[in-house]
Order: C-alpha cells, then structure tokens, then sequence
C-alpha cells in the first residue's frame, strides 16, 4: 500500500478574533524561482547565503519611476545614490538607463568617475568633503551641493587656486509638515539662512549658483511634504531670478521614497501603504508648475530616490540551520542569515517565503541570524511553516543599503550575482575569503611566532 | 487528556478550561492515541506505518508536539 504523505503534527490555540481582522490570508507562497533561474540550482552554485540582483527589475523600475515623472514634468533627471548601492555593475545599469551619479564621499565619487561618469554629470552631496575632494569636484565641474558654511568658505578660498568656476547648489533643510524634520542636512528655510547663503554665493560671484537642493527625510510615507518642499525650493528660485536676474537651472528633491517594505511594528504592510511614484511625481510636478516659471524656462527636476529603485530588484537566499522551541513554546528558527548581511532588519519587518512548495501550516516564529549575539534577529514574529534543516528561504526587498552596510562580522560576505535580462547569471562581487580580508593586515615582528608547549600546564 | 473532544476534521476542545485548538491529521493521531494510553513508540511505529517518514523525523516532529501540549496544559 503506498503511504500517505507526511505532515508534522502541529497544534495550535485557536484565539477568537485575532487572525482575520483585516482578512489577511493566512499563506505563506514559496519563492522557487527568480527570473527564471531555480533558487535551489543559484545556491548549488553559488553557496548560502547569496545575494541575488534582478537586472530586469532595476531596469522595469526605474523605466516605471522615469515615466511617472517624465509624464507629469517636462524636465526630468535622476542621480543614482550610491550609498543605496554602489557594487559597480549596479551603478552601471542605472547609467545605461540615463542616471547620473549622485555621491556622498571622495570614495563614492572616485567610483562614479572609475564607472565612466563624466565629472558634469556627478552630484555631490553629503557634510564630509575634504578640500582635495573639493578640488577634484570644481575641476571637472560637479555639481557640489554646499551643506555648511565651512564648506562655502573652503570652495571661496579655493576659487583663487583654480581656473574653473565652481558650480554650486546649496542644500536646504526645511518645515515641510513632516516629524521629525531634518535639520541637520544643509541651510535652514524658515529662518533665512537659506537666503543668506545664496546671497553670499551671488555677492561672491566666483562661484555659479545652478541649482537648489533639500532632502527632507527618509521613508517619507506621504507624498505632500514632497509638494511643500517643492513649493519652498521654487519660491526661493523665484526669488534669486527677481533680486539678481538669474536663473536657477535645476531644483533637486533629494530622495527618500519609500520602498514596498514594512517597516517594523506597523500596522499595515508596506505594500498596501507605500505611496506610487505617481502620487509623488504628482505632488511634485504640481507644486513646480503652479510656481509660476517661464514654461520655455523650466528648472530641471533633479531627482535622487534610492531605496525606492533598488529594493525590489535584490533577493538574499539563504539556509536553515535548525529550529528549536523558545522558553515559553514558540517556535525559533536559526538561518544562515543573519543582521552582518541584512542591516535592514532593525528596520523593517522582511518578507521571509520558503524555496520550495511547503505544507501551509503556519505558527508563530521568531528567526534568527547565526551569530553569537543576542540582537541577531530577523524577524520577532512571523507566521511561518516548518522548514527542515537544509531547506532554503528567499527574503525580498534586501537591494537597498544591504550590500553598502553590510558588515565584516563573524562570517565572511558572500557571493553576490546578478541575473541579466536574457537570464545569464554573473557574479558581480566574489565571495570573500579568508586570504582576501587578511591581505590589509599586518603582523608586527614579535608576534610572527608562535609556539605552543606540548605538555599540558606548562 | 481522556477529557479532550477531537473531532474529525482537527478541532480539538479542552472541557475543563473551554479552549479550544487546532490540530492536523498526524496530531489527531497522536492525540488519539495518547488518549487511548499508548507509549510513545508505539505512536512512532504507527506514523511509521501510515506515512512516507524517516523515523528520525517522526520521533523529533513527536517530541516537539508533546512539548507543545505540555506548553498549552493539555498533558
């Protein structure tokens, strides 16, 4: 007689009103594939864990954004953020698409130029730019986004060095509605530091002030402080073309999209929340063409998303290492994974599925990374079927920030591959190795030998 | 556990504190033969006979389930 097929017993309390209450449905869908290409056959090749990139993804998003904009904003231009993330084929398929760079440190901007992005096409935004730094930016004719007035005087000071005129915005902080608002990035609004900043660059007149710049926050869940902050970027536009007869070439509107995941402890799934690119291209777009410009004489839109481009095209695969029961009878599942490669697991609450077709009981399961620290958590709490040792899980949404605050810790990072639009998968960061982190250091002479007594105690 | 009611289609009521829980095929099986006084081995055996299972797994799967009765004091 053939066997019936096995599921392992389970039981479970039954609480009145708990489950349904949204009428969410109780399943968890496994993840088998991506793009075409088996999970089982990338991690055979490839070990666990493994970072997987969905060039179609990035490409199919980034076309969904652009369009959005473009339809809405007759000038329109995206910067790449590379700390979201900066592995070199990334950067370079958001360039193919048309993306200029938009960088924050010397690091990130030298990348930028090494991936063949002229010098007039780099943003350069962030608090830390050394003078050489500055140098090196005004030279090829970035665009520096001046965040203090230290920065301003290096850039003034440096105006008599060299022939080139800087080219200049300034970063603006702002009331757009939101909490907490950010201060911290730039010259404040409200109370008119902004405006002294501007006329200190216009009084100075050997720099070229060619845009207007502000990044408002981060996960910003609602597209109207988008409206307002555009509404106060072009107000102050206005006000530079009416006192000195120039015009501002661009308004940048920073980044700070959310992505469709979720963050932790809120009460709805992100992707049920998160705003469209529509809905803040519309905010936007509305705001600048209500501002009252010369339609022949419209400041480009400069825009900056990160997260909201790339989360969607990176997966991490990964494998079980055991389950066991908690002190209290919850269930506990150890992974391969843990916060050393997910950073955005303190943040968000991530879409853990099976690799493989599983009975759908689900129960209430804390999952664990395998480091030998406490805080190594993946997820407190997620319905979830039971998953052998061995088996394999697929997290979604890791493309962004992962693979650039990763860390170096207790394991080596591993593989991460990139899967083209005709389904050829490439590795595009090897797997470190134990020689590879070694090479940067050094063993001072006294310590070269080691030697160890053979008997015990002595 | 003689007092519990299991139905057939996996619903099982605690009379004497009126919870209620829910269970699969193989955790009725268990329960019913726990009920019914049977050691643990013979339990193992049984699954052994009916499903498409390794022992090891069946004996682990059977250890986790009785600590998740003891869990919901219904050993």
């Amino acid at each position: 007689m053939m066997k019936k097929p096995y599921i392992k017993p389970s039981i479970s309390k039954i609480v009145e009103g708990m489950p349904s209450k949204f009428g969410f449905r109780e399943m968890v869908d496994p993840i088998t594939e991506i793009d075409g290409i088996p999970v089982e056959e990338l991690i055979k090749k490839y070990g666990s864990p493994l970072f997987v990139i969905s060039e179609r993804t990035i490409r199919e998003v980034y076309r969904q954004a652009y369009m959005a904009f473009s339809t809405r904003y007759p000038k329109v231009q995206f910067a790449w953020s590379y700390k979201t993330n900066y592995l070199d084929a990334v950067c370079r398929v958001y360039h193919q698409e048309g993306a200029w760079a938009e960088v924050v440190s010397g690091f990130e901007y030298d990348k930028a130029l090494r991936n063949g992005v002229p010098g007039d096409k780099i943003i350069f935004n962030g608090p830390d730019k050394t003078r050489e730094d500055l140098a090196k930016a005004i030279k090829n004719r970035s665009l520096i986004h001046i965040d203090h007035f230290d920065e301003l005087y290096t850039i003034l000071s440096l105006t008599s060095e060299l022939e080139e005129r800087p080219q200049v915005a300034i970063r603006i902080n702002m009331d757009t509605g939101i909490y907490p608002q950010w201060d911290r990035f730039g010259f404040n609004y409200e109370n008119g530091e902004a405006w002294t900043a501007i006329t200190r660059i216009m009084m100075s007149d050997k720099m070229d002030l060619v845009g207007l710049h502000t990044h408002i926050g981060t996960y910003i869940m609602s597209p109207k402080p988008y409206g307002v902050a555009a509404s106060k970027l072009a107000r102050l536009a206005k006000q530079v073309e009416e006192k000195w007869g120039h015009r501002i070439g661009y308004i940048d509107i920073g980044g700070g999209f959310a992505s469709k995941n979720t963050l932790r402890g809120a009460y709805l799934s992100g992707k049920d929340t998160t705003p469209s690119f529509e809905q803040y291209a519309d905010a936007i777009s509305q705001a600048l063409i209500e501002a009252g410009f010369d339609s022949y004489n419209l400041p480009v839109l400069f825009l900056e998303t990160g997260r909201a481009l790339i989360d969607d095209a990176g997966y991490l695969l990964g494998t079980v290492i055991a389950n066991k029961r908690l002190a209290d009878g919850k269930r506990a599942m150890i992974i391969d994974i843990g916060v050393n490669l997910l950073f955005t697991a303190f943040w968000y609450e991530h879409e853990l599925h099976p690799a493989k077709p599983v009975p759908q009981y689900l129960e209430d399961t804390t999952v664990y990374g395998p480091l030998c620290m406490n805080i190594d958590v993946i997820r407190t709490n997620v319905k979830f079927p039971m998953l052998e040792p061995g088996d394999h899980v697929v997290i979604k949404r890791v493309g962004a920030y992962n693979m650039t605050q990763w860390l170096q810790f207790i394991n080596l990072r591993p593989y991460v591959v990139m899967i083209d639009m005709k389904g050829e998968v490439h590795v595009i960061r090897e797997r470190e190795t134990l020689e590879y982190l070694t090479s940067v250091e050094k063993v001072p002479e006294h310590l070269q030998d080691i030697e160890f007594s053979d008997k015990e105690g002595n | 556990m003689r007092d519990l009611a299991i139905s057939k289609n996996g619903f099982v009521f605690n009379p004497s504190t009126g919870e209620s829980f829910r269970t699969n095929e193989v955790g009725r099986l268990i329960l019913e033969m726990l009920q019914e006084g049977r050691p643990n081995e013979e339990i193992v055996e049984r699954i052994l006979e009916e499903y498409d299972v390794s022992k090891e797994e069946a004996e682990r799967d059977l250890l986790d389930f009785l600590n998740m009765l003891k869990f919901y004091n219904l050993l």
